[in-house]
């Protein structure tokens, strides 16, 4: 039992990393993303505008690290445990 | 035998250097000292900036940009005015980095609110019609340090009309693009953070609208 919750523990962290690479390897959270907007103004010239939207993305510094180094701690420790009980 | 024309071409390049100063006013543009002010109901007036170093990309926003400017579309040398940002409004995405961002390590909001450029002059390097290539000279101040720095700026100026009745008089438009070294205004962070995770210089650009005022 402890092995195969270890082994969920590995996937969960690979995923956590998983993520964070896909949401923009940030070193921190970020959430708000900047979303730049291409339009016309006024002057009838094309201008970037900056406008920010409620979202997550996943920073390695303040969520990914801890929590995948959290759980693979977890993984290693269980593993032990399960090999120290198997004899 | 066929000569190379260089004095004639010298002697060209330097009556145009001399004559485009003389030239510099904006076309169809009645002259005299005017007053421009910013106006978010133009359009927002918001600067962006690119914190870019090995470690961490970080893009960020400068929203609730004011200031006023006085311009003579005649004399565009003559450009002087104040621009100023809020070191609060800034933003990156992250609330706590924000709250780092003003803290005293960092911009340090609390004893130094804002940062300014204060327009003293400004050299006209080329004139189309309406709008204006310059560079702009002042005292920019961050951190409670001021720098004499030159920023090139594009002015665009918009008569009057139908179009633009939403807010009245002339409008006018500033682009710029420039960068500031953190260490220059004596932005030091916190200890190994600057050239790792925060980029030794800033990369700033925005588009400002403004209105001329009586």
């Amino acid at each position: 039992m402890k092995g195969s919750i270890a082994i969920v523990c590995f996937v969960l962290a690979a995923g956590v990393m998983g993520w964070w690479a896909a949401s923009g390897q940030h070193a921190a959270t970020r959430f708000e993303i900047p979303v730049e907007t291409i339009e016309k103004d006024d002057f009838g010239d094309e201008v970037k505008t900056v406008t920010w939207k409620k979202g997550f993305e996943l920073g390695l510094l303040d969520g990914a690290a801890p929590a995948a180094g959290g759980l693979v701690g977890l993984g290693v420790i269980l593993l032990l445990l399960d090999r120290k009980k198997r004899g | 035998m066929f000569q190379f024309p260089f004095k004639k071409i010298l002697t060209a390049t330097a009556v145009l250097a001399v004559a485009v100063p003389a030239f510099a006013q904006l076309a169809g543009i009645p002259a005299g000292a005017t007053k421009v002010e910013l106006n978010d109901k133009i359009r927002e007036n918001q600067l962006e900036w690119l914190s870019d170093a090995p470690m961490e990309k970080i893009k960020g926003s400068a929203p609730g940009v004011t200031g006023s400017f006085t311009v003579d579309p005649a004399n565009l040398g003559a450009l002087t005015g104040k621009i100023s940002v809020p070191v609060k409004s800034m933003k990156t995405g992250n609330p706590l980095r924000d709250r780092h961002l003003a803290d005293k390590d960092w911009l340090d909001a609390a004893s130094y609110p804002n940062i300014t450029f204060e327009i003293k002059k400004a050299t006209v390097r080329k004139v189309d019609g309406v709008k204006a290539d310059l560079m702009a000279e002042g005292t920019f101040e961050l951190h409670g340090v001021k720098k004499e720095m030159t920023i090139p700026v594009t002015l665009q100026w918009k008569r009057a009309s139908a179009d633009t009745s939403r807010v009245p008089g002339d409008w006018v438009k500033i682009s710029t693009k420039f960068s500031v070294k953190l260490s220059d205004f004596k932005v030091a962070g916190k200890s190994g953070i600057v050239g790792k995770k925060v980029g030794e210089t800033i990369a700033v650009s925005g588009t400002l609208y403004g209105h001329t005022v009586k």
